[in-house]
């Protein structure tokens, strides 16, 4: 044994140590670390379906239309916009702003965004929002800084669409067109407050602020967004201080959090409807073909209970189709109260006798999903309902959601794109939408149609608001959805974090926060 | 035999395992559901629906499909995931890493710790030592890893701070999920140990061995071992082609970006061509260590060069 050669090796460990720990402690001094359940799988903003890929996605990209804090559009890229007729938008946009490859953004970036996305997906690089922009019909640019949209039939909803998350984002022409959606895909170019710094797939993405950002650099000049799917493990990670943020706090880890110091919980009531829908009753078949069986159910059940028991509280009680976030939302309606005796009188009126009725649900699906199927075939039976609870499969729920001969309830979690009652409640029940086949408000020569039609089509926003205030009356009346209740949206959040707003839209905005 | 037969057999099997495992799943998975609907955005009409099916291949018979995923399978193309947009197999190998990482140091661990541990509760066999090990084996076996996985982090990571919560950086965050996954195999692996140096401790040649005058420690470890190790071999074998497989379970609690994650979230999501990849590459691994297993038989014990189970 030579000591001297021991204690080299000795001192030569440590310095390999000293060297990997302090490495790792070698971040920069405005750093947020965020965790959220699962990954962006793409950084093509055409192509990311879910809240938790546009979370990233919004980072790195803008807008044209942006919404604040209360859901209400703001300038983004576009400094204004208006309607020349009602077909034609014209668009005003910020001058100076660049691309995180100096690339600048005008008119003609634009341009290409829009018609790539009013161009079906299959021959635009494999994009899924054809459905939010195939109605525009051209787009020209009288200068760099001006842009008019011409739709094919009036559309009050294009703002809107323009704002929203779920690709709406304006790439750049040139590098596109040179690198084609996959190398965009691989490396993405925005506008955005950050860019990308490295993708480690399911694991981390970290992104760098752009200091030249249009609305000015980030104080946070790093960001990583940790992917941490189990729930449980996501708190863990807030209460070890590895991570600042986490996005969807299950609601029976709100109290553990708030009970420690340095974390609070933030909350929103977010845009995320539950409700059952009823379907199979265009034909007029089944026990809740009649709208007073359906009213029953609604007074049947006690929302306050499946909310508290299984929420915590953090939800709220929901009367009709659009949820409070979204434009067209009716506040004078009010959620049916739970009433057994209203339930048992309207049974007996409609002479019902006893026919099964079927409550369903996928499991996993939905938070809580067969739970809440549960309590309410409970609750159906409590005012003498023959409710089963059957839970099937995600297929055979796809399958009932487009077959009109089916019947029964099935629980669903409707969520507009473009918080606009045209979003949520017509885009799944009116032409071509996938709940088209269940009710007979639907059809066009129905009340309901018609008015929800003619707000799809008309420019005057006010004109539009009467319209869904009717409708929903009629909705909240004939009840083709049974609404249970509107999700909250729950932030787990360190104190450290300044600046925070918890918004309906679940984002996070690291670019407005300070550490 | 000769070699080179041996060799093209062994690949021969691997072909067909790989070409069986890669068409059943190919049509298990096209009876659970419809991708169209997990790539749409929410609101998205019957039209669109109908668009994406088309983009993705979706709108051809199942035997149109079939005949074109062996067409590409040929020349090993597992087609591009649906929602990634990019080669399945691709996506699969950048995550393969992760999960051979984790897969293997737990499986080193296991065995580092099971054979002292079977070895030592063999010859002290009945005593408290003894049932104390095998006590803690039992607990590991019927232990899920959900529950011991989130007990460490709470515990290790929450309270005392010592390793990270979850995630892929530094040999720390190997810790936990190393040991949580390990759990299983150790305890299996104790037990196994135990029971087979018990075994070949009472068979003949180890009464001559002792007979002849050899010291308990040579009789033990010259002669015993590796005879006991058998067994031993082929259980690691297994079980290491299972945690390679996926130890999804661990990967999701601890955030590891693995394979099986991966696998899991593509059969939620639909995304057949991942799912495809997925398993193929496991199915090979799977093969692979087996045909390891296969050779480690032949240097523990020459006499099974000559046979093939």
């Amino acid at each position: 044994m030579r000591p001297s050669r021991l204690k080299r090796l000795t001192l030569l460990g440590a310095l390999v140590l000293g060297a990997w720990l302090g490495a790792a402690a070698a971040v920069p001094a405005a750093e947020l670390v965020a965790a959220k359940g699962t990954d962006v799988t793409s950084f093509d903003p055409g192509i990311n379906p879910t809240p938790d890929a546009q979370q990233i996605i919004t980072m790195i990209y803008d807008t044209l239309i942006q919404r604040d804090d209360n859901m209400q559009l703001k300038p983004g890229l576009a400094v204004s916009w208006r309607n020349v007729d009602p077909l034609t938008w014209q668009i005003k946009l910020r001058s100076g702003v660049k691309f995180h490859n100096g690339e600048p953004f005008d008119a003609r970036s634009v341009k290409f965004t829009l018609e790539r996305l009013s161009t079906p997906g299959d021959k635009a690089g494999g994009h899924v929002m054809f459905s939010s922009f195939g109605g525009i019909e051209r787009v020209d640019t009288p200068d760099p800084l001006t842009v008019t949209i011409r739709t094919k039939r009036p559309d009050p909803v294009l703002p809107a669409r323009l704002a929203q998350t779920f690709g709406a984002q304006m790439i750049p022409a040139e590098y596109t067109a040179k690198v084609g959606f996959p190398g965009l895909a691989k490396n993405p170019v925005g506008t955005g407050p950050y860019k990308l710094g490295q993708w480690l797939k399911d694991d981390r993405t970290i992104l760098e602020a752009n200091k030249d950002y249009w609305g000015g650099a980030p104080a946070i000049e790093r960001v990583v967004w940790r992917v941490i799917p189990d729930d449980l493990a996501r708190v863990s990670a807030l209460q070890a201080g590895e991570v600042h943020v986490i996005v969807r706090v299950p609601p029976d880890q709100v109290p553990t959090i708030e009970k420690r110091g340095g974390l609070r919980v933030e909350r929103v009531l977010g845009n995320v409807t539950n409700v059952f829908t009823v379907c199979g009753i265009k034909k007029d078949t089944g026990p809740l073909a009649d709208k007073r069986m359906r009213q029953a159910v609604a007074y049947a059940i006690d929302q306050k209970s499946l909310i508290d028991n299984l929420f915590r509280g953090l939800a709220a009680p929901l009367g009709q189709g659009a949820p409070s976030t979204d434009f067209g939302f009716n506040p004078a309606i009010k959620p049916y109260p739970h009433d057994p005796a209203k339930a048992k009188a309207l049974l007996s009126e409609v002479g019902y006798k006893g026919e099964e009725v079927l409550v369903r649900s996928a499991s996993g699906y939905i938070v809580n999903d067969v739970a809440i199927v549960n309590a309410t075939t409970e609750m159906l039976r409590k005012v003498g309902i023959n409710a089963r609870a059957e839970i099937v499969d995600i297929q055979t729920r796809l399958e009932m959601i487009k077959n009109g001969n089916v019947t029964g309830l099935l629980l669903i979690n409707p969520q507009g794109t473009n918080f606009d009652t045209d979003g949520v409640v017509w885009r799944l029940m009116g032409p071509g939408g996938i709940l088209a086949v269940h009710w007979k408000g639907s059809d066009p020569d129905q009340e309901f149609a018609r008015l929800m039609e003619e707000a799809r089509y008309t420019v005057d926003q006010k004109k539009r608001q009467q319209n869904y205030y009717r409708a929903a009356e009629i909705f909240a009346d004939e009840l083709p959805w049974i609404p249970v209740f509107q999700d909250v949206a729950t932030f787990g959040i360190s104190t450290k974090v300044k600046n925070f707003k918890p918004r309906p839209d679940w984002l996070v905005l690291p670019q407005r926060l300070g550490l | 035999m000769g070699w080179l037969g041996e060799a093209g057999r062994a690949l021969g099997h691997l072909l067909v395992v790989m070409l069986g495992t890669a068409s059943l799943v190919f049509v298990v998975l096209r009876l659970t559901g419809d991708p169209a609907m997990m790539v749409a955005p929410p609101g998205a009409t019957l039209d669109d629906l109908a668009a994406i099916r088309r983009e993705l291949g979706l709108d051809h018979s199942i035997g149109v499909q079939y005949v074109e995923f062996l067409r590409k399978l040929a020349v090993g193309d597992l087609a591009d995931s649906f929602r990634y947009r990019r080669p399945a197999l691709e996506i699969v190998s950048e995550r393969a890493m992760a999960t051979v990482q984790l897969a293997l140091v737990a499986q080193l661990l296991a065995i580092a710790v099971a054979i002292p541990l079977g070895v030592i509760a063999a010859i002290r066999r009945d005593s408290w030592l003894d049932g104390t090990l095998t006590g803690l084996a039992t607990l590991g076996q019927s232990i899920p890893h959900f529950w011991l996985g989130l007990m460490a982090i709470v515990v290790f990571a929450v309270h005392l701070g010592w390793l990270p919560t979850s995630g892929r950086g530094g040999w720390l965050h190997l810790v936990l999920p190393a040991i949580t996954l390990s759990s299983y195999s150790m305890a299996s692996l104790t037990r196994l140990m135990r029971s087979s140096v018990l075994e070949v401790l009472g068979s003949d040649y180890i009464r001559t061995a002792r007979a002849k005058g050899l010291g308990a420690g040579l009789v033990l470890f010259k002669h015993a071992l590796k005879n006991a190790m058998i067994p031993v071999v082929t259980l690691t074998g297994l079980q290491l082609g299972v945690l390679l497989s996926g130890a999804v379970i661990v990967e999701t609690v601890f955030a590891w970006p693995g394979v099986g994650r991966l696998i899991i979230e593509a059969i939620h999501t639909r995304d057949y061509p991942l799912v495809q990849a997925g398993v193929v590459l496991m199915a090979l691994l799977f093969v692979v260590v087996n045909q390891g297993v296969d050779l480690c038989y032949r240097w523990l014990d020459p006499r099974m060069a000559g046979r093939r189970g």
